[in-house]
């Protein structure tokens, strides 16, 4: 069987032009805006199922490669349905009489928050002048004093008791510094110790006896005391109640009025009287130097206590227009699930209920919450809680010393606020699979993913729609419209962009940018509308601000400092591609591969490989290279052959197995001892029968040999063997197309490695025929008889190393 | 030139606060009449006999709680006691700029103020060694009352600072009258005239005189409330200074604020 010779690409198989012609418009500005996105149909329809499935865990994961217009996106479509939702309800934290620790969490209707807010501060400030009047009043003042009076009469009245009893029997009462004292008397002075020992023994048993009786009534007499006065505080108190009862009665009346339709508020406010009439105090002015004992005591930090009525108003929902939709862009725990903050008071860390500050989750609560999940990932204990609060289906805002045990502050455990909101989270497809493989709650809470698709077919309608985006852009950033010929510009290079001329880029992002920039260089010269020059200059230059390295690495090579032969014919040397990408720039650069071959046992080492300089792609390529020898040449043999193989001049690493085929085009070349054409370049991976298979960056491996040659001169001769399959990639530069139109460079499209070594090597590769002989001359005949050669001379040597080791191990 | 009302000033200090209090004004008086002050501080004789039983016990108010009567810990608080006392003594007099002199006596606490008060035409003594905070007004404690009944020379019982205005009970004792003028004339101040009166115009028509009786002595007068006396200290107010006769037939312990009993 004869083998073709792949002939060099066509123009227009180099380069699918966009033609302005089949454009049906002039510019862009005859163009209606884009209300849909293009090329995301899969993803638009996950979004819409997710945000109609309200049922517990269809939390979404937006994922795909930034700039494909993820957010904006789903902030489109979430908005869109948010506006038709229902307005959700307001939050507010108030203070818990019961247990001051956990403040109470009230729901209102929304847009009744702020109101009651202020409603509470009237009630206080209301308070805060009727009541003082209240107990200034003579009515209050006057009864007060009247109970006074009883409990000191009382008290006196009992002590008096036991003092004239006393005085009766000769023992006097006497208050010393540590308290009160019994003592025998005379006279009315105590007597000394010797004046009682003086006494006769009766009487001294007598005062003893009495003494002891006495002290025993003193005792329960003071014991009493607590008793009378806890009496006389709860008549008192009784008497603040009726006076506070009557002040804030029409007050409460007038607030129970208004929140008549909310149970929770209606109970809140009974709660509210009961404590202003346990604490009146709370609101009447401190009066410590002129103090006035008829009112009731304010008890310390009175300004700080009258802060428990207040409304901390966590969720205010009065101004929306429907569901909420937040976007989160610092998801921090605290900012996501809220924060309890603290004041310094008197080197004390203090904290109240109206410190609470809500986070992203409060605000969004009853509608969608976006973040993005490599932020979210990034914050410590974010995730954690989130996933806490989506399970529980409830925000409970601790700090992140709390939720670890860490702290032991006294702090307040707000009570949680149930959770009904639908998340969102934007990232990469990597962050989705790993959390995915990883997370088993994952699945659980994000049972929706929105795939976004990086490319789509180039048709017609994706070419509209392009088209349409451009448009929008424009408006919207008051840039200059496009005319056909710079919109059909900007689709070539989405072509470009996705290396596939059958394919546009979604990735809006970058275009966005190329039309930003077209539009500047349209200014630069007053241009009205933006042409394919403008964009051309655009892609020109932001090729020019980025390729300082790819000069540099162009630089060495035409100045000989790296040896990149483009004329000769070399045994066992070949011309590879590869590319080097720093940062969102890429370009090809040529490197010289060389094989040397010897008699050995089979192996072919990659020296790459052998220093770690070599990816296990790489290496895996030259196994598959060493698996097609043995398939080809090994039939009869064992390979009696052993090959180096190396990337002259490469001090980086390498990786994939793009060479796979260069490299057994230059092993093939040192085993027939057949000189390669260096005028020719060489990419493409092989596999074990010899086909040529695709491989990535063709487009800027073509363009990296081409700018080498188009540097020395273009000879006609020179050009680049690429794999067939890769043709449809193919989106090269305008000059290099040009230079193959004109015969001064070539592209070859290679199905097979035979193929390529006869157009490497200008010799056939040869066909096996049906004895398993190759065609003398063939390629594969001089490879055949090479190894066979090497076969022999190994056996030769063997044997001789077999006979030798007979006699001495006979030793004869 | 009218004699200076005081010569000499006693001031009785137990380091409770209306005594704090009774030290403050006593120099302040020492200051504007150039009378020096002497403080004296007695421990309580009946205290310090007591602790020396061995079978008597003090019973905490704050515990209930019976304990034997620490000498050491009672003759320590007592020490405190004057201690803090000279210091009140000391910072009054610092104050005021007046001079005095501090003595510790031991005895019955009247009758070593009376002793040390001989010679003085004024001593200064607090209402009440412990007044009661819940009320408005504390009963005479025994020392004061046992001085202001005893005593030869005038007698200020301090029952709140006094800051208020200056009153005189005027029931016909001329001295009375001439130590509100001599103290209103210094102080700038107006003397508010109270007379107890069953009669209300015979009691007035007292009063005017009064009024007429002070100003013709150089000071301000007013004619401020004329009733039964029982009714009268309704109507003063607690920062208020009362002069009135020792022999006044007034109950003092109906009294809201302090009081100048001169003889």
């Amino acid at each position: 069987m004869t083998q073709t010779l792949p002939q060099p690409l066509a123009p227009h198989q180099l380069y699918r032009v966009c033609d302005p012609d089949s454009l049906s418009f002039t510019t862009t500005a005859e163009l209606a805006d884009s209300d849909a996105p293009i090329g995301q149909d899969r993803a638009v329809e996950a979004i819409r199922f997710a945000i109609g499935m309200r049922h517990r865990g269809f939390n979404l994961f937006a994922l795909g490669p930034e700039g494909t217009g993820r957010r904006s996106l789903v902030m489109q479509y979430l908005t869109q349905a948010a506006a038709r939702q229902p307005v959700p309800d307001d939050w507010v934290y108030v203070h818990d009489f019961g247990d001051g620790h956990r403040p109470r969490v009230l729901r209102l209707p929304a847009g009744r928050a702020q109101p009651f807010k202020k409603d509470m501060e009237w009630l206080v400030e209301e308070l805060a002048a009727a009541l003082p009047a209240g107990f200034e009043a003579e009515e209050y003042r006057a009864k007060k004093q009247v109970l006074e009076q009883e409990f000191k009469e009382r008290q006196e009245e009992a002590f008096g008791t036991v003092g004239t009893e006393a005085s009766e029997k000769g023992v006097a009462l006497i208050r010393t510094p540590v308290g009160l004292a019994l003592a025998p008397t005379r006279d009315g002075e105590v007597l000394s110790p010797d004046e009682f020992k003086q006494l006769p023994e009766e009487e001294q048993a007598r005062f003893k006896a009495e003494m002891e009786a006495l002290q025993e009534k003193l005792e329960t007499t003071i014991k009493q005391v607590p008793y009378w006065e806890r009496e006389a505080r709860s008549k008192l108190r009784e008497l603040e109640q009726e006076v506070v009862a009557f002040a804030i009665s029409h007050l409460m009346d007038e607030l129970k009025d208004r929140y008549a339709d909310l149970p929770e508020v209606l109970e809140y406010l009974e709660a509210v009287a009961e404590d202003i009439a346990d604490n009146v105090g709370d609101f009447l002015e401190s009066d410590d130097e002129d103090e006035d004992h008829s009112k009731p005591r304010r008890r310390p930090g009175g300004e700080g206590a009258i802060r428990r009525y207040r409304v901390n108003v966590l969720v205010n929902n009065a101004d929306q227009g429907g569901a909420p939709v937040i976007y989160e862009d610092h998801p921090t725990q605290p900012n996501l699930i809220g924060r309890v903050e603290h004041f310094a008071h008197y080197g004390t860390l203090i904290t109240d209920f109206n410190l609470i500050k809500g986070g992203s989750l409060h605000r969004a609560n009853g509608g969608y919450l976006v973040l993005d999940a490599h932020k979210l990932l990034m914050n410590p204990f974010a995730w954690e809680d989130l996933k806490r609060a989506l399970k529980a289906r409830e925000v409970r805002i601790e700090s992140p010393g709390q939720s670890t045990g860490l702290m032991s502050t006294v702090s307040i455990e707000p009570q949680p606020i149930p959770l009904d909101v639908k998340v969102v989270l934007i990232g990469d497809p990597m962050l989705y699979y790993l959390l995915s493989h990883h997370d088993p709650e994952f699945a659980e809470l994000f049972k929706v993913s929105a795939d976004f698709d990086w490319r789509m077919d180039r048709d017609e309608t994706a070419v509209m729609g392009l088209a349409r985006s451009v448009a929008t852009l424009t408006r919207k950033e008051g840039l200059r419209p496009l005319d056909r010929s710079g919109v059909a510009r900007v689709v070539e290079h989405a072509s470009r962009q996705v290396e596939d001329s059958e394919k546009l880029s979604t990735h809006m992002a970058s275009l966005a940018d190329l039309v930003r920039e077209s539009d500047y260089w349209a200014g630069r010269t007053g241009a009205a509308v933006v042409t394919a020059a403008h964009v051309q200059q655009a892609i020109d230059a932001s090729t020019y601000r980025q390729d300082r390295v790819r000069e540099h690495v162009q630089e060495e090579i035409r100045r000989g400092i790296v040896h990149i032969d483009t004329e000769s014919a070399v045994v066992g040397q070949i011309n590879g591609l590869a590319v080097l990408e720093l940062g969102r720039f890429s370009f090809g650069r040529p490197s010289r591969i060389t094989a040397r071959v010897a008699l050995g046992k089979g192996d072919v080492v990659d020296i790459e490989r052998e220093v770690d300089l070599g990816g296990p792609l790489h290496g895996k390529g030259v196994l598959i290279l060493t698996s097609f020898l043995a398939g080809r040449f090994g039939q009869n043999w064992p390979l009696s052959l052993e090959a180096r193989l190396v990337f002259e001049q490469s001090y980086g690493g390498v990786d994939g197995d793009s060479a796979s085929s260069t490299e057994l085009y230059a092993l093939l070349s040192a085993l027939a001892d057949l000189p390669i054409r260096q005028s020719l370049a060489v990419t493409g991976s092989v596999d074990q029968n010899g086909t040529v298979q695709a491989i990535g960056g063709v487009n800027e491996k073509i363009e990296g040999f081409f700018d080498l040659c188009a540097a020395r001169g273009l000879t006609g001769s020179q050009g680049v063997l690429i794999p067939a399959t890769n043709v449809a990639h193919l989106m090269l530069r305008h000059d290099v197309v040009e230079a193959c139109r004109q015969g001064r460079f070539a592209v070859y499209p290679v199905h097979t490695v035979d193929q390529g070594i006869e157009l490497l090597t200008g010799t056939p590769a040869g066909q096996r025929d049906e004895r398993g002989e190759y065609p003398a001359g063939s390629v594969n005949r001089r490879v055949q008889a090479r190894l066979a050669t090497f076969h022999r001379r190994l056996d030769l040597a063997q044997s001789g190393a077999l006979s030798g080791g007979r006699e001495t191990r006979g030793g004869r | 030139m009218t004699p200076p009302p005081f010569r000499r000033i006693l001031v009785a200090v137990d380091a409770s606060p209306l005594s704090q209090a009774a030290t403050d004004l006593a120099c302040r008086l020492s200051k504007r009449w150039q009378a020096p002050v002497d403080a004296v501080f007695v421990e309580d004789i009946n205290i310090v006999r007591l602790v020396a039983h061995p079978f008597v016990h003090t019973i905490s108010l704050a515990a209930a709680r019976r304990q034997s009567a620490d000498d050491t810990l009672i003759g320590k608080a007592l020490e405190l006691q004057a201690i803090a006392a000279r210091r009140a003594l000391d910072a009054a007099l610092a104050t005021t700029g007046g001079h005095g002199t501090f003595t510790v006596r031991r005895g019955r606490v009247e009758a070593e103020v009376l002793e040390a008060g001989q010679g003085c035409d004024l001593l200064c003594l607090g209402w009440s060694g412990r007044p009661d905070s819940r009320a408005r007004r504390s009963r005479l404690g025994s020392v004061a009352r046992a001085v202001s009944r005893s005593a030869a020379a005038s007698v200020l019982l301090l029952q709140n600072p006094v800051t208020g205005p200056l009153f005189l009970w005027w029931d016909g004792f001329p001295p009375a009258l001439e130590m509100a003028a001599a103290l209103a004339a210094r102080e700038g101040a107006t003397v508010q005239v109270v007379v107890p009166a069953h009669d209300r115009i015979d009691g007035t028509r007292r009063g005017v005189e009064a009024v007429s009786a002070l100003q013709e002595l150089g000071v301000t007068a007013a004619l401020h409330a004329v009733g039964r006396p029982a009714a009268l200290p309704g109507t003063l107010p607690a920062d208020a200074l009362l002069l009135l006769s020792a022999e006044a037939e007034i109950v003092l312990d109906d009294l809201p604020c302090s009081a100048l009993l001169v003889r």
